[in-house]
Protein backbone atom coordinates (compact mmCIF):
# COMPACT_ATOMS: atom_id res chain seq x y z
CA UNK A 1 0.00 0.00 0.00
CA UNK A 2 1.28 3.59 -1.32
CA UNK A 3 1.43 6.74 1.41
CA UNK A 4 -2.18 8.18 -0.04
CA UNK A 5 -3.37 4.88 0.37
CA UNK A 6 -2.75 5.13 4.23
CA UNK A 7 -3.96 8.52 4.64
CA UNK A 8 -7.42 7.54 2.94
CA UNK A 9 -7.63 4.74 5.38
CA UNK A 10 -6.83 6.46 8.26
CA UNK A 11 -9.74 9.21 6.81
CA UNK A 12 -12.13 6.68 6.33
CA UNK A 13 -11.41 5.58 10.11
CA UNK A 14 -11.60 8.23 11.36
CA UNK A 15 -14.85 9.30 9.12
CA UNK A 16 -16.01 6.19 11.25
CA UNK A 17 -14.91 7.06 14.71
CA UNK A 18 -16.60 10.72 14.23
CA UNK A 19 -20.25 9.05 12.73
CA UNK A 20 -20.29 6.85 16.15
CA UNK A 21 -19.57 9.80 18.31
CA UNK A 22 -22.22 11.04 16.73
CA UNK A 23 -24.83 8.32 16.96
CA UNK A 24 -23.77 7.57 21.21
CA UNK A 25 -24.57 11.14 21.59
CA UNK A 26 -27.27 11.47 19.80
CA UNK A 27 -28.86 8.52 21.79
CA UNK A 28 -27.96 9.94 24.87
CA UNK A 29 -29.58 13.60 23.93
CA UNK A 30 -32.89 11.55 22.80
CA UNK A 31 -32.53 9.89 26.03
CA UNK A 32 -32.58 12.49 28.21
CA UNK A 33 -35.14 14.46 26.65
CA UNK A 34 -37.57 11.80 26.81
CA UNK A 35 -36.69 11.47 30.31
CA UNK A 36 -36.67 14.87 31.16
CA UNK A 37 -39.29 16.36 28.59
CA UNK A 38 -42.52 17.77 30.01
CA UNK A 39 -43.82 14.39 27.59
CA UNK A 40 -42.24 11.95 29.98
CA UNK A 41 -44.21 13.41 32.71
CA UNK A 42 -47.94 14.57 31.31
CA UNK A 43 -49.35 10.90 31.70
CA UNK A 44 -47.56 10.85 35.50
CA UNK A 45 -49.13 14.25 36.65
CA UNK A 46 -52.46 13.72 35.19
CA UNK A 47 -52.76 10.38 37.76
CA UNK A 48 -51.49 12.45 39.78
CA UNK A 49 -53.39 15.51 39.43
CA UNK A 50 -56.43 13.11 39.41
CA UNK A 51 -55.25 11.10 42.66
CA UNK A 52 -55.57 14.97 44.29
CA UNK A 53 -59.07 15.44 43.23
CA UNK A 54 -60.25 11.71 44.96
CA UNK A 55 -58.42 13.20 47.54
CA UNK A 56 -59.97 16.36 47.81
CA UNK A 57 -63.13 14.88 47.36
CA UNK A 58 -62.41 12.69 50.82
CA UNK A 59 -62.05 15.79 53.22
CA UNK A 60 -64.43 16.66 55.89
CA UNK A 61 -62.71 20.02 56.25
CA UNK A 62 -60.66 22.56 54.03
CA UNK A 63 -57.30 21.59 52.35
CA UNK A 64 -55.26 23.61 50.29
CA UNK A 65 -52.10 21.86 48.22
CA UNK A 66 -49.61 24.06 46.01
CA UNK A 67 -48.58 21.91 43.11
CA UNK A 68 -45.21 22.72 41.79
CA UNK A 69 -43.57 21.16 38.38
CA UNK A 70 -40.99 22.66 36.28
CA UNK A 71 -42.33 22.12 32.76
CA UNK A 72 -44.98 24.10 30.95
CA UNK A 73 -48.82 22.68 31.10
CA UNK A 74 -51.95 23.26 30.59
CA UNK A 75 -54.33 21.66 32.66
CA UNK A 76 -58.51 20.70 32.24
CA UNK A 77 -60.55 19.46 34.25
CA UNK A 78 -63.71 18.57 32.86
CA UNK A 79 -66.44 15.41 33.41
CA UNK A 80 -64.28 13.85 35.88
CA UNK A 81 -61.17 13.57 33.98
CA UNK A 82 -57.55 15.44 34.68
CA UNK A 83 -55.98 16.39 31.29
CA UNK A 84 -52.48 17.86 31.00
CA UNK A 85 -51.21 18.73 27.91
CA UNK A 86 -47.56 20.11 26.58
CA UNK A 87 -47.25 24.05 25.62
CA UNK A 88 -47.37 22.26 21.64
CA UNK A 89 -50.21 23.08 19.87
CA UNK A 90 -50.50 19.39 18.24
CA UNK A 91 -49.56 17.54 22.06
CA UNK A 92 -52.38 15.20 22.43
CA UNK A 93 -53.21 15.25 26.13
CA UNK A 94 -52.67 12.58 28.55
CA UNK A 95 -55.72 12.07 30.63
CA UNK A 96 -56.86 10.20 34.01
CA UNK A 97 -60.49 10.30 35.44
CA UNK A 98 -61.31 10.78 39.17
CA UNK A 99 -63.84 9.97 41.36
CA UNK A 100 -66.20 12.76 42.07
CA UNK A 101 -68.36 13.50 44.98
CA UNK A 102 -72.10 14.07 44.81
CA UNK A 103 -72.46 16.56 46.93
CA UNK A 104 -70.06 19.04 45.34
CA UNK A 105 -70.56 20.75 42.02
CA UNK A 106 -68.54 19.00 39.58
CA UNK A 107 -65.31 20.86 38.19
CA UNK A 108 -65.54 22.58 35.06
CA UNK A 109 -62.08 24.19 34.76
CA UNK A 110 -59.20 24.88 32.13
CA UNK A 111 -55.64 26.48 33.08
CA UNK A 112 -52.22 27.02 32.40
CA UNK A 113 -49.46 27.15 34.87
CA UNK A 114 -47.64 29.73 32.84
CA UNK A 115 -47.79 33.15 31.42
CA UNK A 116 -47.70 32.82 27.52
CA UNK A 117 -45.08 36.02 28.02
CA UNK A 118 -42.81 34.55 30.49
CA UNK A 119 -40.64 31.90 30.77
CA UNK A 120 -41.65 30.48 33.99
CA UNK A 121 -44.20 27.88 35.47
CA UNK A 122 -46.45 28.28 38.53
CA UNK A 123 -47.77 26.31 41.46
CA UNK A 124 -51.24 24.77 41.10
CA UNK A 125 -53.33 25.41 43.84
CA UNK A 126 -56.07 22.92 44.60
CA UNK A 127 -58.30 24.36 47.24
CA UNK A 128 -61.43 23.02 49.26
CA UNK A 129 -63.16 24.95 51.90
CA UNK A 130 -66.08 22.89 54.12
CA UNK A 131 -69.03 24.47 52.03
CA UNK A 132 -67.45 25.28 48.74
CA UNK A 133 -66.92 22.83 45.87
CA UNK A 134 -63.29 22.26 44.80
CA UNK A 135 -61.44 24.98 43.40
CA UNK A 136 -58.03 25.17 41.57
CA UNK A 137 -55.95 27.81 40.20
CA UNK A 138 -52.50 29.55 39.26
CA UNK A 139 -50.53 30.94 42.40
CA UNK A 140 -48.08 33.91 41.55
CA UNK A 141 -45.55 31.36 42.98
CA UNK A 142 -43.72 30.48 39.87
CA UNK A 143 -40.39 28.62 39.65
CA UNK A 144 -39.74 28.68 43.46
CA UNK A 145 -39.52 32.30 43.56
CA UNK A 146 -42.59 34.73 45.18
CA UNK A 147 -44.03 37.13 42.39
CA UNK A 148 -44.73 40.65 43.73
CA UNK B 1 -4.62 -10.58 -5.06
CA UNK B 2 -4.54 -8.65 -1.52
CA UNK B 3 -1.82 -8.82 0.51
CA UNK B 4 -2.86 -9.77 4.24
CA UNK B 5 -3.05 -7.05 6.32
CA UNK B 6 -4.06 -5.02 3.92
CA UNK B 7 -6.67 -2.24 3.27
CA UNK B 8 -8.64 -1.78 0.29
CA UNK B 9 -9.50 1.86 -0.11
CA UNK B 10 -11.53 1.55 -3.33
CA UNK B 11 -13.93 -1.13 -1.61
CA UNK B 12 -14.05 0.29 1.52
CA UNK B 13 -15.25 3.41 0.37
CA UNK B 14 -17.90 1.43 -1.78
CA UNK B 15 -19.23 -0.08 1.39
CA UNK B 16 -19.50 3.15 3.21
CA UNK B 17 -22.74 4.01 1.43
CA UNK B 18 -24.04 0.53 2.33
CA UNK B 19 -22.85 1.27 6.26
CA UNK B 20 -24.13 4.68 6.70
CA UNK B 21 -27.57 3.21 5.30
CA UNK B 22 -27.58 0.04 7.94
CA UNK B 23 -25.95 2.97 10.40
CA UNK B 24 -29.26 5.12 10.08
CA UNK B 25 -31.95 2.01 9.95
CA UNK B 26 -30.32 1.18 13.30
CA UNK B 27 -30.10 4.14 14.41
CA UNK B 28 -33.86 4.67 14.04
CA UNK B 29 -34.55 1.00 15.65
CA UNK B 30 -32.60 1.70 18.69
CA UNK B 31 -34.68 5.42 19.07
CA UNK B 32 -38.15 3.86 18.29
CA UNK B 33 -37.09 1.40 20.94
CA UNK B 34 -36.06 3.68 23.45
CA UNK B 35 -38.73 6.23 23.03
CA UNK B 36 -41.40 3.59 23.54
CA UNK B 37 -39.60 1.63 26.71
CA UNK B 38 -39.55 5.09 28.48
CA UNK B 39 -43.40 5.70 28.18
CA UNK B 40 -43.80 3.63 30.98
CA UNK B 41 -47.23 2.75 32.27
CA UNK B 42 -47.41 3.78 36.24
CA UNK B 43 -50.43 1.83 37.77
CA UNK B 44 -52.11 3.31 40.82
CA UNK B 45 -55.18 1.32 40.96
CA UNK B 46 -54.29 0.60 44.42
CA UNK B 47 -53.10 3.89 45.42
CA UNK B 48 -56.71 4.83 43.71
CA UNK B 49 -58.71 2.71 45.71
CA UNK B 50 -57.05 3.13 48.95
CA UNK B 51 -58.35 7.04 48.62
CA UNK B 52 -61.95 5.70 47.47
CA UNK B 53 -62.07 3.82 50.47
CA UNK B 54 -61.01 6.81 52.72
CA UNK B 55 -64.09 8.50 51.71
CA UNK B 56 -66.49 5.59 52.21
CA UNK B 57 -64.54 5.26 55.84
CA UNK B 58 -64.22 9.35 56.52
CA UNK B 59 -66.34 11.67 54.12
CA UNK B 60 -69.31 12.76 55.81
CA UNK B 61 -70.90 12.64 52.54
CA UNK B 62 -70.70 8.73 52.66
CA UNK B 63 -72.20 6.60 55.39
CA UNK B 64 -70.88 7.25 58.35
CA UNK B 65 -72.85 8.36 61.56
CA UNK B 66 -73.15 11.52 62.78
CA UNK B 67 -72.98 12.56 65.93
CA UNK B 68 -74.03 16.13 66.43
CA UNK B 69 -73.52 16.75 62.51
CA UNK B 70 -69.44 15.55 63.93
CA UNK B 71 -69.01 12.26 61.54
CA UNK B 72 -67.76 9.44 63.68
CA UNK B 73 -65.08 7.06 62.18
CA UNK B 74 -65.34 3.48 62.07
CA UNK B 75 -69.49 3.91 62.91
CA UNK B 76 -72.11 3.00 60.28
CA UNK B 77 -75.29 4.74 59.79
CA UNK B 78 -77.24 1.99 58.56
CA UNK B 79 -79.79 3.76 57.10
CA UNK B 80 -77.36 5.68 55.00
CA UNK B 81 -75.75 2.35 53.70
CA UNK B 82 -77.84 2.59 50.32
CA UNK B 83 -76.74 2.31 46.51
CA UNK B 84 -78.28 6.01 46.13
CA UNK B 85 -75.99 6.95 48.95
CA UNK B 86 -73.05 5.21 48.13
CA UNK B 87 -73.43 6.49 44.21
CA UNK B 88 -73.63 9.57 45.12
CA UNK B 89 -70.24 9.36 47.40
CA UNK B 90 -68.08 7.80 44.91
CA UNK B 91 -69.85 9.39 41.57
CA UNK B 92 -68.45 8.76 38.54
CA UNK B 93 -65.89 6.00 39.64
CA UNK B 94 -64.48 3.50 37.22
CA UNK B 95 -64.67 0.91 40.02
CA UNK B 96 -67.20 -1.97 40.32
CA UNK B 97 -67.12 -2.36 43.52
CA UNK B 98 -69.46 -4.70 46.10
CA UNK B 99 -70.11 -3.71 49.76
CA UNK B 100 -71.39 -6.54 51.79
CA UNK B 101 -72.56 -5.61 55.62
CA UNK B 102 -72.64 -8.26 58.03
CA UNK B 103 -74.31 -7.53 61.61
CA UNK B 104 -76.15 -9.44 63.71
CA UNK B 105 -77.33 -12.24 61.24
CA UNK B 106 -78.07 -9.22 58.91
CA UNK B 107 -76.49 -9.54 55.27
CA UNK B 108 -77.16 -6.16 53.53
CA UNK B 109 -75.16 -6.31 49.68
CA UNK B 110 -74.89 -3.40 47.41
CA UNK B 111 -72.63 -3.23 43.78
CA UNK B 112 -71.95 -0.47 42.23
CA UNK B 113 -71.24 -0.55 38.26
CA UNK B 114 -72.65 -3.64 38.12
CA UNK B 115 -70.79 -3.95 34.37
CA UNK B 116 -67.28 -3.35 35.80
CA UNK B 117 -67.82 -5.98 38.62
CA UNK B 118 -68.93 -8.71 36.66
CA UNK B 119 -65.34 -8.58 35.16
CA UNK B 120 -64.29 -9.71 38.67
CA UNK B 121 -64.03 -13.50 36.69
CA UNK B 122 -61.16 -12.24 35.04
CA UNK B 123 -59.42 -11.45 38.55
CA UNK B 124 -56.88 -14.01 37.32
CA UNK B 125 -55.41 -11.99 34.98
CA UNK B 126 -53.60 -9.28 36.45
CA UNK B 127 -52.44 -7.21 33.54
CA UNK B 128 -55.59 -6.44 32.66
CA UNK B 129 -58.24 -6.27 35.43
CA UNK B 130 -57.30 -4.80 39.27
CA UNK B 131 -58.93 -6.84 42.24
CA UNK B 132 -59.23 -6.21 45.68
CA UNK B 133 -61.15 -8.08 48.68
CA UNK B 134 -60.53 -6.80 51.74
CA UNK B 135 -62.48 -7.04 55.43
CA UNK B 136 -63.35 -4.44 58.14
CA UNK B 137 -63.81 -4.74 61.68
CA UNK B 138 -66.57 -1.56 62.16
CA UNK B 139 -69.51 -0.70 63.83
CA UNK B 140 -73.43 -0.12 62.92
CA UNK B 141 -75.53 2.09 64.27
CA UNK B 142 -79.16 1.03 63.94
CA UNK B 143 -82.14 3.03 65.57
CA UNK B 144 -79.28 4.61 67.92
CA UNK B 145 -77.75 1.43 69.03
CA UNK B 146 -74.25 0.12 68.45
CA UNK B 147 -73.82 -3.39 67.04
CA UNK B 148 -70.13 -5.22 66.03
CA UNK B 149 -70.33 -5.44 61.99
CA UNK B 150 -67.88 -6.50 59.52
CA UNK B 151 -67.99 -5.02 56.03
CA UNK B 152 -66.38 -6.50 52.98
CA UNK B 153 -65.34 -4.22 50.02
CA UNK B 154 -64.84 -5.94 47.26
CA UNK B 155 -63.31 -3.38 44.29
CA UNK B 156 -63.09 -4.56 40.17
CA UNK B 157 -60.71 -2.16 38.01
CA UNK B 158 -60.41 -2.44 34.31
CA UNK B 159 -56.66 -1.66 33.82
CA UNK B 160 -57.02 -0.43 30.15
CA UNK B 161 -58.93 2.27 31.73
CA UNK B 162 -55.87 3.34 33.28
CA UNK B 163 -53.51 3.19 29.97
Amino acid sequence: MNKKGVEEAQLLLITYLVLNVVILLSLLYIVQKQLDGPDASKTFISKDHALILDTLYNSNGDIELAYSSKNKYEFIYKKNTAMVKTEKLTDTPASYKYSENGIYNPIDISLKNYDDKSEKSCKILFKKTKTDAVAIEKTSVCNGEQAE
Amino acid sequence: MHKRGSFDTSMELGLLFPRLFIIGIVFIAVTMIIDTSLKMNTDVSEIESYTLKNRIFYSQSCILWKEHNRPIPGIIDIEKFNEQNLDTCLKNTLFGIKFTLNYENKTKEIELNKRIYQQQIFCFDKDQVYCENKDYYILVNEKGSIKDGILRIEMVRLKRDTL
